[in-house]
């Protein structure tokens, strides 16, 4: 699988390290152009862990002034990892403001599609992606993560564990354990 | 190979990661093997859409936005934004203003304490610099004689920093050092209760709700959230009961209020659903509670209440004197 956000970095031509180098100059455009290159991949990592495009646009937004203010604590590596990791940092804080409840979990499985009988097959293709996509919405925090980072941003286990600040065993558990409910709840469709 | 065994590796053999050993055991396996092949298939499955997921787009003027927020450019070589240390702040203020008075009073209101790691800690916890506070707590319980109460502000630190993992080890170990007597007791319970919810690991948070509420009856978010994991399970008198619980201790808690409407609701009972949401409305002015006041009125079939209760909603937030 390749990475979306490595994916999209490779294209472009100045290397995040130019363009850093040149934020550290004071050069404001340069951030702008880190900007576009990351928004889409903080964007959906934010979407994905809060299920609402009104809170992920604040908190994505948030994601890349925090970085604009500490670019000083950057310590080399990969920035779209350290990027990641501040938006993941703000999401679960977000989350825990929000004080996210099971209830609200109901809900998203409420709102989820529900698997009708017969239907063309590209109707049953769409009707797969949406549900799971409910499945992984109503997934426990941790395993939510990984999933996310995984699947829709395309990071590795080593990566995913430089994100969320977890040993890469406890990243692999999660990943496991994640992809063994979802597939106990496709048993249960 | 058993089947748990080849369950347990089925994301790996798609993956292509297991050793060319592994595989091919697991191959023979499934070679024999109908119900670890539908396993299989049903892995597949999910792996196929997942990497079918659409990805989202940020909105259209998302980088303009981002711009907007950032605080003005500084010249070259100078540190950008960072807030300054904080033993440095009152210094910041006092240079800036010149009065000693107002250095003075800065001080002791923005600098932390110098006088042990554990005040030091608690200063940052207060001041919600929870990463300062876990460097602190730590050092803090490396030079004494470690105390339950340290053990629950760097847990509550912890998992103020996103390491839930941490945070609940320090909480359980806390929780061991700790008597009745100890300070924090029943928030501790209480927090890790949270932790544990957020988890999705309800069997524990419920039974730390339990052990917080009763050292601690009147901690709100442990009957509101013991109420929603009660009715999540479909125990709705016991939902009830906490819910209750925790409007009595808090009268116009707006969540509590809609809780207790909507299970009202749901059990038929309208006269009470009404009389929660009139409650919640006239306590708070909250256009929600009177949207959903408005609602239930509509469903019930009287509409000039309907109205007068959508026209409140219409009105908007209370007006603050600030």
């Amino acid at each position: 699988m390749t990475g979306a956000v490595s994916q999209k970095n490779s294209r472009r031509e100045s290397p995040d390290a130019d363009l850093l180098e040149r934020c550290g100059r004071g050069d404001r455009r340069a951030f702008e152009e880190l900007v576009e290159r990351y928004q889409e991949a903080v964007y959906n990592l934010c979407y994905r862990l809060l299920s609402d495009r009104e809170e992920a646009n604040d908190v994505a937004q948030e994601t890349f002034v925090r970085a604009y203010c500490s670019l000083q604590d950057f310590r080399g590596g990969k920035f779209s990892i350290w990027l990641l990791r501040i938006a993941n940092h703000l999401c679960v804080d977000h989350l825990r403001r929000r004080r996210l409840m099971p209830l609200s979990l109901e809900e998203i499985a409420e709102n989820g599609p529900e698997m009708t009988g017969e239907g063309s097959r590209f109707e049953a293709a769409v009707e797969q992606r949406l549900w799971v996509q409910a499945a992984v919405a109503r997934l426990p925090l941790p395993y939510r993560q990984v999933v996310v980072l995984h699947y829709f941003e395309g990071l590795s286990c080593e990566e995913m564990a430089a994100v969320l600040q977890r040993p890469v065993n406890t990243v692999k558990t999660h990943l496991r354990r994640a992809r063994q409910r979802l597939r106990e709840e496709l048993t249960k469709e | 190979m058993k089947c748990q065994a080849v369950c347990k590796r089925l994301e790996a053999y798609l993956d292509g990661t297991l050793s060319p050993r592994t595989q091919r055991q697991l191959e023979r396996h499934l070679a024999n093997c109908p119900s670890c092949r539908a396993e299989r298939a049903r892995a597949q499955e999910i792996a196929t859409a997942l990497q079918a997921v659409e990805r989202v787009s940020p909105p259209p003027d998302f980088v303009p936005q981002v711009l907007a927020k950032l605080p003005p450019e500084v010249p070259a070589g100078q540190k950008r934004g960072k807030p300054a240390q904080p033993l440095l702040r009152p210094l910041a203020l006092g240079a800036v203003l010149g009065g000693l008075l107002l250095f003075l009073v800065a001080r002791y209101v923005a600098s932390p304490p110098t006088v042990d790691a554990l005040s030091l800690a608690q200063w940052y916890l207060a001041q919600e610099q929870f990463e300062e506070a876990v460097a602190a707590y730590r050092k803090a319980l490396g030079q004494h004689s470690p105390s339950p109460s340290a053990h629950f502000g760097l847990a509550y630190a912890l998992w103020r920093c996103g390491n839930s993992e941490e945070a609940k080890r320090e909480y359980e170990r806390g929780l061991y050092r700790a008597t009745e007597e100890t300070p924090g007791l029943a928030l501790a319970y209480e927090s890790l209760g949270k932790i544990h919810q957020e988890e999705g690991q309800w069997e524990e948070a419920v039974r730390c709700y339990q052990a917080a509420l009763q050292l601690d009856s009147r901690l709100v978010d442990a009957h509101l959230n013991l109420g929603l994991i009660y009715e999540h399970w479909g125990w709705e008198e016991e939902a009830q009961q906490e819910y209750e619980a925790a409007l009595e201790v808090e009268p116009s808690h707006l969540l509590a209020q809609e809780n207790l409407g909507r299970l009202y609701e749901r059990q038929g009972e309208w006269a009470k659903a009404a009389a929660v949401y009139q409650q919640g409305a006239e306590a708070t002015a909250s256009p929600v509670a009177y949207w959903q006041l408005g609602r239930l009125y509509e469903r019930l079939g009287s509409l000039e209440e309907a109205a007068i209760a959508y026209q409140m909603a219409a009105l908007g937030p209370p007006e603050t004197d600030t």
